[in-house]
This record gives C-alpha cells, sequence and structure tokens, in this order.
C-alpha cells in the first residue's frame, strides 16, 4: 500500500548519514532492512564493496549472492527467487544494471511485474572521470518507458536511509537509481512525508518560479538558493522528485505546475527523463509556462570529474543560479 | 513427489503429447507454430513429468520451467493432458487475441507457467533463482521435487546462459536439473555444437562444478536412469534428439522450426 508517510526529522541521523555518500548509504541501509526483513536476499555483480555491501556480505553470507560481473544473470535470478516468493535487491553500476541488462528489466520487472528491487549505483554523471561506459544518463529515458516500474532516486543519504525499508515493505518492481559522489548535500532539515509518487516540498514559498529538481543535485539547488538570497526565495518554491510513478507522479505534476508562470527543471539524464515528463504535462494542459531545463545534453560531454560534468550541464550551484536569474528577470 | 513409471502406459502418453502438439498447431492456422522444437523435447518431458509428477496440478507444474519458450506446444500438450485446463481452451485461443497461449508461455502462475520465456536464455537464469529461494526456504516434501529447465542447444548461444553456468559453479543447487535439447539444429541453421556430436558443448558444461550427462534424448531408459541418480550437485543433461521426432514429415526438416500446419496436413500424418 502506497499511504503517506511522515519521517520525523533528526539531526543527528541527518548529519551521520549525509556523511556518507548514497551508495555508502545504501550498503548500511540494507543491514537495518535485513533486520525488518529477515527473508531479504541482496544479489550482486562484483560489486559488494563499490555499493557498500561488504558488511552486509559478512554479517549475512547465506543471504549474499554475488553472480560475478553479469549483469544478465544478476537481473533474472534475482527475478527467479523473488517470483517463488522471495524479497531481494539486486545492484551494480547503472550503466550495466540498466542498459546491458536492458532486456532482463523489461521482461522481470516490467513484462512480469516481479517485485524485484534493483539498484543503479553511481547514475548519471557521477564517474565522468571513468569516461562514459560508467556513467548513465540514459536511465530515466529507458525505465520510464517501461510501464510498472516505480523509480526512486534519492536526494540525500538520510532519505535513502528513511525510505527503503519502506520499498522493500511495498513489494512492486522498483528501480533505485543513487547518484552522487562520496558526500552528499543534505536536501532535508525538516521532517518530511512523502506518497510515494508526489514531488516532495522543500524551500521556498514562491509562485513566480517553480525548480524541480532529481537526485543529489537537489543539494546544488538548494546553495543556489540560499546563495541567492530571501528576495529570491519569495519568489521561488523548490520540490524534489525522488519518485517517478507512472500516471500518479504524472498527474501530481501536472497539478503543481499549474500553479506557476515558470518551471526549471534539474536532471542529470538526457532529454527522455523528467524534463520531458514535465514538458508533457505541460502541453497537456496548455498552459502558457516559461519552461526552462538544465540537463545533459542530447551529445556526450567530454567527461571529467562529476563537478566538471555538472558545471557543462549547469547543474552546479553556478549554472543553477544562473539559470534562476535567467528566468526570473 | 517423486514416483516409478508406469511404462506400459507411458507410450500411450507420449503418443497423446505428440499428437496434442499438432491438434494445437493446426489451430494457430496462418500464424503459424514452432513445431520441431517441440516435438524434439516431448520424450524428456513426459518422463520428467511421469517421475515427478508436474501436471499433477498448477504448484507442480511451476518446477517445470520451459526457458527454450517457442517450444511451447510441449508444454501446452501437457497442460491439455492436466487437470490444471483443457485441450479446448488451448486450441479455442492459441495464438488469439486475448489469449492464455501465445506463441511463447506467457507468466500465468495459476496454470503453472511461472516466467514468460521465449527470450532466448533467461529461463535459465529465473530457474537458478527458484532452486536457490526453494533450497532455502522449502524444506518440506515439495522441496524433494527439483526444478527442472529446459534450454535449446541453439539457445547456447546466448551469453546469458554461461553467465549463469558460472553462477551455478558457485551455489550448491542440487535441487536443480537443467536437460539441454540437442535437436541439432536451431532458426536458419545447423547448431555449433552438432558438428563434433556434442562432445565439444558436453566439455564446456563440465567445467562448471556440475554433474553432466551426455544421452539418447529418446532413450527412455537413459533418461530415465539419469534423473534418478542421486547427486548434490546441479544436473545437466546433454539429450541428443531429433528435431521434429516422430513424424516423417517434420523430422530433421527444418522448414518446420516456425510452420502452418494444416488441417490436411494433421489428417494425412495420421492417416499413416
Amino acid at each position: 500500500m502506497e499511504n503517506k508517510i511522515t519521517f520525523e526529522f533528526s539531526k543527528k541521523d541527518s548529519k551521520r548519514a549525509n556523511i556518507l555518500g548514497l551508495r555508502a548509504a545504501y550498503g548500511l541501509s540494507t543491514l537495518n532492512c535485513k533486520e525488518a526483513y529477515p527473508d531479504l536476499a541482496v544479489f550482486t555483480a562484483d560489486t559488494s564493496t563499490s555499493a557498500g555491501l561488504d558488511r552486509f556480505k559478512n554479517s549475512y553470507p547465506d543471504s549474499f549472492y554475488d553472480c560475478g560481473i553479469a549483469e544478465q544473470c544478476l537481473i533474472s535470478s534475482a527475478a527467479g527467487y523473488v517470483a517463488s516468493g522471495g524479497t531481494a535487491l539486486a545492484s551494480t553500476f547503472a550503466p550495466f544494471l540498466i542498459l546491458r541488462a536492458a532486456e532482463q528489466v523489461r521482461l522481470s520487472l516490467g513484462y512480469m511485474n516481479i517485485p524485484l528491487l534493483i539498484t543503479g549505483l553511481a547514475s548519471g554523471l557521477t564517474l565522468g572521470h571513468l569516461g562514459y561506459t560508467h556513467c548513465c544518463v540514459e536511465d530515466l529515458s529507458f525505465i520510464l518507458s517501461i510501464p510498472n516500474i516505480l523509480i526512486y532516486s534519492p536526494s540525500d543519504s538520510y532519505e535513502l536511509k528513511c525510505i527503503l525499508p519502506k520499498l522493500i515493505e511495498l513489494k512492486r518492481p522498483t528501480y533505485i537509481r543513487l547518484t552522487g559522489s562520496a558526500k552528499v548535500k543534505a536536501v532535508h532539515k525538516e521532517s518530511f512525508t512523502t506518497d510515494f509518487f508526489s514531488p516532495i516540498h522543500i524551500l521556498g514559498s514562491g509562485n513566480k518560479l517553480l525548480l524541480l529538481s532529481i537526485g543529489t543535485i537537489s543539494g546544488n539547488a538548494i546553495q543556489a538558493l540560499e546563495s541567492l538570497g530571501s528576495s529570491y526565495l519569495d519568489q521561488i518554491s523548490l520540490f524534489v522528485v525522488p519518485f517517478l510513478n507512472g500516471e500518479k507522479t504524472r498527474s501530481a505534476i501536472s497539478k503543481l505546475i499549474c500553479n506557476f508562470n515558470n518551471i526549471l527543471v534539474l536532471d542529470e539524464s538526457t532529454y527522455g527523463g523528467l524534463a520531458a515528463l514535465v514538458g508533457r504535462e505541460i502541453l497537456k494542459i496548455n498552459h502558457k509556462i516559461n519552461y526552462a531545463y538544465n540537463i545533459h545534453p542530447e551529445y556526450y560531454l567530454i567527461s571529467g570529474q562529476h563537478d566538471y560534468m555538472l558545471s557543462q550541464c549547469k547543474l552546479d550551484t553556478k549554472g543553477i543560479k544562473d539559470s534562476i536569474i535567467n528566468l526570473l528577470e | 513427489m517423486i514416483r516409478q513409471i508406469d511404462w506400459r502406459e507411458f507410450n500411450s502418453k507420449v503418443e497423446l503429447l505428440r499428437s496434442t502438439c499438432l491438434r494445437i498447431a493446426v489451430a494457430g492456422g496462418d500464424n503459424a507454430a514452432h513445431i520441431g522444437g517441440a516435438l524434439s523435447c516431448i520424450d524428456f518431458i513426459a518422463i520428467a513429468d511421469s517421475i515427478y509428477n508436474f501436471s499433477s496440478n498448477a504448484k507442480s507444474m511451476q518446477s517445470l520451467i520451459l526457458s527454450k519458450g517457442h517450444a511451447c506446444l510441449a508444454i501446452y500438450a501437457l497442460l491439455a493432458t492436466s487437470k490444471i485446463t483443457t485441450i479446448d481452451e488451448i486450441i479455442e485461443s492459441f495464438e488469439k487475441n486475448g489469449s492464455r497461449f501465445l506463441g511463447h508461455p506467457c507468466k500465468h502462475q495459476d496454470l503453472g507457467i511461472m516466467y514468460s520465456t521465449g527470450s532466448l536464455g533467461n529461463g535459465l537464469a529465473y530457474a537458478v533463482g527458484q532452486a536457490l529461494h526453494e533450497s532455502k526456504f522449502k524444506k518440506d516434501e515439495a522441496s524433494k521435487t527439483p526444478i527442472v529447465c529446459i534450454i535449446g542447444d541453439g539457445e547456447c548461444n546466448e551469453g546469458i546462459v554461461w553467465e549463469t553456468m558460472e553462477f551455478i559453479s558457485k551455489l550448491k543447487l542440487d535441487n536443480l536439473i537443467i536437460f539441454v535439447d540437442c535437436n541439432g539444429w536451431q532458426q536458419t541453421q545447423r547448431c555449433l555444437y552438432f558438428k563434433d556430436d556434442y562432445k565439444l558443448l558436453h566439455m564446456r558444461f563440465n567445467t562448471f562444478n556440475i554433474d553432466s550427462y551426455l544421452i539418447d534424448g529418446h532413450d527412455y531408459d537413459q533418461i530415465n536412469s539419469v534423473l534418478n541418480i542421486t547427486s548434490n550437485k546441479t544436473k545437466v543433461i546433454l539429450g541428443k534428439t531429433i528435431k521434429g521426432k516422430g513424424y516423417e514429415l517434420f523430422e530433421n526438416n527444418n522448414e518446420w522450426h516456425h510452420g502452418i500446419l494444416t488441417k490436411q496436413h494433421f489428417d494425412e500424418i495420421h492417416s499413416n
């Protein structure tokens, strides 16, 4: 059941979680999940360390399965495990999980609706310094084209820690998309409520500009707003979009955008991701909205460090700030 | 539940399964049906079913996984001769709009079809996950029924087959049996492994810490004996078979890999 849940904010927990990047936070969170769901198994493709899963592996060796560098087998064998009644998370680097094993994802999570949770590590431009073989700017476009799959892209490590056990409880085919580097900027600074499909309000109470952000770049959006000062904050509302949950999310976004004349979307994926989804809703309501997006362009950039890559997509703090000023002035 | 085979009834069971495959294929009409690859694995399916009683109910049927999904006629024939569904439902709906019986198996757990297969190689990995879960959590009498997965020799072209075999070599799955239907053909050509009479394929499987057997896939005694061997490893049975087995028109004639079988064909076959 996808009921509304409120997570009471804990400054201590948030600080502790956000010292870690999403990958390490994911690995640690699986330990808590195992306590709550004793039948949980974790499948991986030779990426236990990269996913922060070594503690899980050592604590629960009988519930940890490493199929080697074999992503297609990873998805299908974990799907078989879940289809026969088990609960499982399957994780490896996003490009290999989503693109190399694309058909297995489509068949198992989409076509057969098997409630397997798959976790894409270092999605987006996180590993730009390793080249585009290790980046994944196409995952949202692809997964959004498959019916049935819930997408969860955490805004910060604290949110992931709160949400992960609930995702296991939902028992839905789910893609967990982890972005960002070793340390994430805290996005949630107070209690938050989610219904697992709607955008979550983070900052600002203005109605001139709606800022929609997905993943850990939301931290850059907050920094940009804070540096612009209160005169801008009064004009802007920042929402994060951690869940992309089919028609429910589209409908929630549709209702939200009606209240604004300017919208800026921030997304590390290509045009087929959140930006395209928002654009479609604008078209549907035929609303005269001044619409802009800072996203990965439709070509492969010259690679480099994550921050450098984000700056090229205007997804760093400065780029977001400049876009806001452009839209409002 | 493991049973002794009643050989007096067995021949008629196999004949019924073969002719039921053809009746369903005729019902497919112009949509055509994969005939050759279904008939080549009927003998194995019939013996495995006689031993493990898969077709007794949908739950048991879920332990039989047809990874070479194009051979669905074989599974549909088994269902048609069970109490899980009726031959009429299958014949009326095969490859028709809204059907539960399409040209490749679609997941319908109430029919005992656990996975949608047809995209080759995936069924084997599903079977491993299922065997893994059952070996861990199902310690009752039912767990004595192994997961039986049928793959094709052409299917062994797929990388996921070998990814999965490597995974199997790490796991101690004594509840998984893989039958490789070595009928020598794939859609447009002879299988690579046919050339050396499957010695290379057998060697290849032998590298994966499993028990493997190369047998005549139409020899009832050999199939029965291998299935009854006690082993603490995954069993891989390479059964050398004949594509289109049982009918002169189809045997080793790859034009019937996927073909339109008319009522006239059917009557001619059964008048001989």
